[in-house]
């Protein structure tokens, strides 16, 4: 009869245990969805008073396991609060499933930082930008193009992802060049050399074959694990991700310059300019510290690769600069992006009056300078040709992490506004901007065909691509021409055989409709 | 048992996301609500390209483990209970087990420093004495991979595994080695008639728990820490498994039914391998796990 009873009291026990789980848990996912508007009205009272209450607290978490901020402290984020009477509290990223994890279990922050577009651009998760500034901040007008870029196929837009400009924008500002990949080169090596002039690809192995010879302990280049290929497929011309041929879009792998560039840098490990465990690094940190401890005399980095190393190299003295010319007539940038972080408000936001005004203020022309530049007049001076000069080293990450200036303005700059901030007249970035921008074009049609998350066009994307990751190293790797060619073939042949022609086919059904409606914008 | 219940065998109802497109967007509500889709993510698992690499690699990666990894801790506890010398006893079995207690990001710091071709010190110290002219690509060469792993790994928890039949070793009767002594048995008669008898018990049960958890590393464990760490895009097609196939599948690219059902299938070979392995050893020596 006891242990009858204790058995019954153990199994009520559980069941009560885990149906108040399951309760909690629904009423938590009811209330996220009605109650946010009601919180944010009581709450949003309280913030727009500038500063002389207390400021509104805002969960904010960053998607970006790299991001060099982690708090929200310096003058210029107190600025911020000041201007809008919110104070996020930050929390980046340890690793990048932490946000698929947060999804899941419906634990969301009031902001998401992310570049994941597909994922937060879903009405389970975010808010959408055109029902929630319409009603709490009906004065703010977004481009129509980047309306349109940012819009999924629910027919609403859940973020204005940065940097991104029109067309039309950037030729408006002669003196922003768009971000491009990039080598850097070790100054004292070069003239080590004889200084020989770089012009193509044959020069370029010759620099690298005198390295070789000249400074026997030295790798000749470096690879940066996340820009391993796109300076040499600008070089031969080649898209990532989707590109436009003849009107039709076909999948990266498939175009020759693809082919080139791979078996080029084949070519670099044959001869011994790379080493094959460069292929195995898995942070850029590693290979930048190789640079700055003098291990390497080239760097595939960005078009800022020399003044970044220039300012972490302080300590060891060595100079870096810019292989600034394109190499060759086959070179070309297609710009097909539409942007990259967003900042999405959720479903779980508690206050979405306040974030919509912080919003607003970061998105206007006076917050996203503030954030990004600093204080005009004090930090920046607006030069009437049109670019800011700054009182400060904007390449120094200590005194922008001191200030608390230009990371938090990244999320909501422009694509012309982040241009802006890397240039300075001479400088190695610009001088590598200014040549590169004559043979950039632009087609964000192309980076609007995005496949929905879970749908069979997605899968068989990221199936190649997982599969490319892998396999690529193969041609990197093979010992002669002929191995890396057929390692090439292998490769195309995989991606058939998971889907590349359908993929191909679907790309170019959305693509023509895609590229009227952004033509009817900018036409 | 409300413990187990609670946190091991009702969250297990999640399981069933296998057998649904279940979407990640829809939280913990989605579970119950997301259309059912069959078998079709176990066909597309069976169909995907990476998959018999993925199976290759998980089997013989645990085989290899279970084969050098389990007699190591066995001769190593005999060889340590024949040192008469208690100080040099207890110090080699602290030293021997302290790796146990480092994690595998530590250790692959440490096999980084080791065997790194361009910096790791027994590629430098082989150079310096010319037995090789070039570096060894111990960390990037598929073909290294395998031993690198089970290598490493005996190394980290061998010791630790040591202590279990050194336990087993201190529950055998000391009168039966009196006795041996006395009837002139050799130390090598003693033990191949009475340590190794002794210990049986215990070996089989680790045995059986050891290919019960076989397809996640068995006795050493860590496959997947394993995969993740040491594994890299050239050493993939050796180091790439079906747990580290379903994290990334899963976790990366949100694709959590797909991801269930990989692991579940993994959980159902680990489960028929465990029974087939008591029966097993029932029959053969008439002990079992249950």
């Amino acid at each position: 009869m006891h242990k009858s009873y204790r058995l019954l009291i153990v199994m009520i026990a559980a069941l009560l245990l885990v149906g108040g789980a399951l309760s909690a848990c629904s009423n938590n996912s009811v209330n996220n969805g009605t109650a946010s508007t009601n919180i944010g009205k009581a709450e949003g009272e309280a913030a727009g008073n500038n500063g002389t209450e207390a400021p509104v607290e805002l969960t904010m978490f960053v998607d970006a396991t790299w991001y060099p901020f982690q708090d929200w402290k310096g003058e210029i984020p107190e600025a911020i609060t000041k201007a809008t009477g919110v104070k996020p509290k930050i929390t980046v990223a340890t690793d990048d499933k932490q946000l698929a994890l947060m999804v899941a279990s419906g634990d969301l922050p009031d902001i998401v930082v992310s570049f994941n577009f597909k994922l937060m651009s879903d009405g389970n998760i975010s808010l959408p930008y055109n029902e929630i500034f319409p009603k709490y901040a009906p004065s703010v007008k977004f481009d129509p193009v980047k309306e349109l870029v940012n819009t999924v196929s629910d027919g609403n837009y859940y973020a204005i992802r940065n940097d991104f400009s029109t067309e039309a924008e950037w030729k408006a500002s002669p003196y922003a060049h768009m971000m491009v990949p990039g080598l850097t080169l070790r100054k004292d090596i070069l003239e080590g050399i004889g200084n020989p002039a770089i012009k193509t690809l044959e020069d370029l192995d010759k620099a690298f074959a005198a390295v070789k010879e000249k400074y026997p302990d030295m790798t000749p280049l470096i690879l940066n694990p996340n820009w391993q290929r796109p300076y040499f497929d600008t070089q031969y011309g080649a898209a990532g991700g989707f590109a436009d041929k003849d009107g039709k879009i076909e999948y990266y792998l498939r175009q020759d310059a693809t082919r080139k560039s791979m078996l080029y840098v084949n070519s670099l490990y044959r001869n011994g300019y790379v080493t094959s465990e460069n292929f195995a690094y898995k942070n850029e940190s590693e290979t930048e510290q190789m640079m700055v401890s003098g291990k390497g005399f080239a760097y595939t980095w960005t078009y800022s690769g020399a003044d970044r190393l220039n300012a972490s190299s302080k300590d060891s003295g060595y100079e870096f600069i810019q292989l600034a010319e394109p190499l060759g007539a086959e070179a070309s940038v297609v710009s097909t992006g539409t942007g990259g972080l967003g900042m999405y408000v959720t479903k779980d936001n508690k206050n979405v009056e306040a974030t919509v005004k912080f919003l607003e203020y970061l998105y206007s022309e006076e917050g996203w300078r503030t954030a990004e530049w600093g204080i005009e007049g004090k930090d920046w001076t607006w030069n009437e040709a049109g670019y800011p000069e700054f009182n400060y080293n904007v390449q120094d990450l200590e005194t922008l992490k001191e200030k608390g200036v230009y990371w938090w303005g990244v999320p909501t700059e422009t694509g012309v506004g982040m241009a802006l901030s890397s240039y300075k007249s001479g400088s190695e970035t610009t001088r590598q901007g200014e040549a590169y921008s004559k043979i950039t074009t632009f087609n964000p049609a192309i980076g609007m065909i995005n496949p929905d998350t879970d749908s069979q066009e997605q899968i068989i994307r990221t199936n190649i691509d997982n599969m490319v990751k892998t396999e690529v190293t193969k041609v990197y790797l093979a010992p002669t021409e002929a191995e890396a060619v057929q390692a090439y073939e292998e490769i195309l042949k995989k991606a058939e055989k998971i889907g590349m022609s359908k993929l191909e086919a679907w790309a170019t059904e959305q693509y023509g409709p895609l590229k009227e409606k952004y033509d009817s914008l900018t036409k | 048992m409300l413990f187990l219940l609670v946190f091991s065998y009702i969250p297990m109802f999640g399981i069933v996301i296998a057998f649904k497109n279940y979407k990640i967007s829809t939280g913990i509500d989605g579970i119950f609500s997301s259309p059912w889709a069959g078998l079709s993510h176990f066909k597309e698992l069976i169909n995907d390209y990476n998959f018999p690499m993925l199976v290759r690699n998980t089997l013989v990666l645990s085989l290899l483990k279970i084969i050098f990894s389990y007699p190591i801790p066995i001769l190593f506890a005999i060889l340590l209970s024949e040192v008469r010398h208690v100080f040099v006893k207890r110090f080699v079995q602290t030293v021997s087990y302290l790796p146990h207690f480092i994690s595998w990001v530590v250790v692959t710091g440490i096999s980084f420093a080791f065997f790194s071709s361009s910096f790791g010190i027994v590629n430098d110290f082989l150079l310096s004495l010319h037995l090789i002219k070039e570096p060894l690509s111990i960390l990037t060469d598929p073909d290294a991979f395998w031993g690198l792993a089970v290598s490493t790994a005996i190394w980290k928890e061998a010791g630790w595994w040591t202590i279990i039949f050194l336990a087993a070793l201190a529950g055998i009767d000391p009168s039966l080695y009196e006795a041996a002594e006395m009837d002139g048995a050799s130390r090598l008669k003693r033990i191949i008639h009475i340590t190794l008898p002794g210990l049986k018990g215990a070996s089989i049960v680790v045995l059986i728990l050891t290919i019960g958890s076989m397809l996640g590393g068995g006795l050493v464990g860590s496959n997947f820490e394993q995969s993740m760490l040491l594994g890299n895009t050239i050493n993939s097609e050796k180091s790439q498994i079906i747990q580290t196939y379903a994290f990334t599948i899963g976790l990366a690219q949100g694709r959590f039914s797909f991801a269930t059902a990989i692991d579940l299938m993994q959980s159902v070979i680990s489960v028929i391998l465990i029974f087939s392995s008591n029966a097993i050893a029932k029959r053969l020596s008439g002990n079992g796990l249950f």
